[in-house]
């Protein structure tokens, strides 16, 4: 009789052993699920945050640097003198200034909306208050004396100002 | 634990954001510090003014002065000065051609005194380096703000039709009339004070006003053979139609200042009470002066019973006999420094009408 007690009450206990085994394997994985995936989504979200913003600083800061540069440009036309070659009337010398806060470079200039490139080698740079000639040689069109003649000065970074003058 | 990875992620995201939106505000500072910076430069760039004197350039030759007055909010200092030739013929003339002159304060040819202080006038300009000659010039004063203002030499004579000015000179002589709206008067009956004599009532006595200025550095004294000198001419469209052709002219001479209307003529005494004249200054005329006309006869002489002036009063009055347009011109005889000039200036056209003071 004692004997059978003994077994019913390692049985009993072996159940209650097993019993209490399975639910504390249960706990760690849900523990351990929800870890894995609160870190997978949060590098991914951080991973995602680190480009984005690294996207958005970079195209914003190129803005702004560019824009803040680009604002800072004054150029202005001084004096421009019509001359001629021979009896053509087909030479036309620009004065520009910079009154700005950082150099420019003349990248085009347009005589009555007519595009004449300036030649970047060696870019036409114009220094903080100096002033640089730009002369235009004429070409499928001439000064008139007495018309006006509308000049406008294009800077590599977009800025323009436009002037006339009268020959 | 997980809680505590979330919660430390949430932190670093939420401290990123917060980092992102101070980068924000120190680029959105950076560019609005430009912004303003350049407006403020801007603002004085555009509050320079800058304005000449005539004759422009003082003296030809080299060197060469010219004054400037600056008249806007900010202290201006000239860069350069470039000088073109608008002489197309005359070859020999300087500062023709491509690069025609230009005067920098740091090269050759170059200027002085560049800076020129905000409500400062005459501020003279020497430059040195060019010789101009009395062809046409065009003289471009550029700024260290990038603004240009010009002035052409020889200063341009100031006609009618062109001018901005409220008064304009009828004449290149000492003695000048400002031709503007209240500058040609006249009273009638017993008036006392004048109306503008441009349309008149015809035959009827007036006394004119007319309003000179002395653009001579010496007093104008008048003679007394002063004269306003009326010539109609037909009307063909108003009230004078129909009277033939005009062969009428009136003289009126000065009278003295004292005369306010055709009933009261003072003879005009040019040796014991002259109109006086006084001297130019440096910046022109010294006032002016209302010269006053209305007599038949010059000084102090009357008309006899067959109409020929002859010694003696009262002064008899004028008018204009004709309801038709007149050509005024006016005659002036004065003493200047001891001599004696006569001048005419071509002056103005009134219309005398039959339906005074409407004048169709």
């Amino acid at each position: 009789m004692a004997r059978k007690f003994r077994i019913l009450g390692w049985a009993e206990k072996r159940s209650r052993r097993q019993h209490r085994s399975r639910k504390a394997i249960s706990t760690i994985m849900a523990n351990l699920t929800m870890l894995v995936i609160v870190v997978s989504l949060s590098s991914l979200l951080f991973v995602w945050s680190i480009s984005s913003f690294g996207a958005y600083t970079g195209g914003a800061g190129y803005w702004f640097s560019s824009r803040s540069i680009a604002n800072q440009e004054r150029p202005t036309v001084e004096s421009v003198y019509f001359s001629k070659t021979g009896s053509t009337n087909n030479v036309v010398t620009i004065y520009v200034r910079n009154v700005g806060a950082v150099p420019i470079t003349v990248a085009s200039v347009y005589l009555n909306s007519t595009l004449y490139n300036i030649p970047q080698s060696p870019p036409l740079t114009v220094g903080v208050s100096q002033v640089q000639q730009v002369q235009l040689i004429l070409s499928g069109q001439l000064w008139v004396k007495g018309d006006l003649q509308t000049i406008t000065i294009a800077t590599l970074r977009g800025t323009t100002t436009q002037t006339t003058w009268v020959p | 634990m997980s809680t505590i990875f979330g919660a430390l992620f949430f932190v670093i995201l939420i401290l990123m954001g917060f980092n992102l939106m101070l980068w924000n505000f120190a680029q959105f500072d950076a560019y609005n510090r430009v912004i303003t910076t350049m407006g403020l430069s801007d603002q004085q760039r555009s509050s320079e003014v800058l304005t000449f004197n005539p004759p422009g350039i003082m003296n030809t030759g080299s060197p060469f002065n010219f004054t400037v007055n600056n008249i806007g909010g900010v202290t201006s200092t000239i860069a350069r000065i470039y000088v073109q030739n608008l002489a197309p013929l005359n070859v020999g003339s300087p500062c023709q051609g491509a690069t025609g002159c230009i005067a920098d304060p740091t090269g050759s040819p170059t200027f002085n005194n560049p800076n020129v202080k905000n409500g400062e006038s005459f501020h003279v300009v020497k430059v040195t380096g060019i010789a101009i000659d009395n062809s046409g010039y065009r003289i471009i004063v550029a700024t260290t703000r990038g603004n240009q203002f010009s002035f052409y030499f020889p200063w341009p004579s100031n006609l009618g039709g062109g001018s901005n000015s409220n008064s304009t000179n009828t004449a290149h002589g000492a003695l000048d009339v400002k031709f503007d709206l209240n500058s040609f008067n006249f009273t009638r009956g017993t008036q006392t004070v004048p109306q503008q004599g441009w349309t008149v009532p015809y035959s009827t006595n007036v006394i004119w006003w007319v309003k000179v200025v002395n653009n001579a550095v010496n007093p104008i004294v008048l003679s007394k053979y002063t004269s306003l000198y009326f010539v109609c001419y037909q009307d063909r469209f108003g009230a004078g139609a129909g009277t033939g052709t005009c062969t009428e002219t009136d003289l009126t001479y000065v009278v003295d200042n004292r005369t306010m209307n055709p009933g009261t003529i003072y003879q005009y005494d040019d040796v014991n009470r002259p109109y006086i004249l006084p001297a130019a200054g440096p910046n022109g005329p010294t006032g002016s002066t209302t010269v006053k006309f209305g007599s038949f006869c010059p000084g102090q002489q009357t008309f006899d019973s067959n109409g020929n002036c002859v010694n003696g009063s009262p002064s008899p009055p004028q008018d204009v006999d004709f309801p038709t347009p007149y050509l005024v011109f006016m005659g002036f005889f004065y003493k200047v420094n001891g001599v004696i000039v006569g001048q005419t200036i071509s002056f103005v056209a009134i219309r005398a009408c039959a339906t005074y003071p409407s004048c169709p």
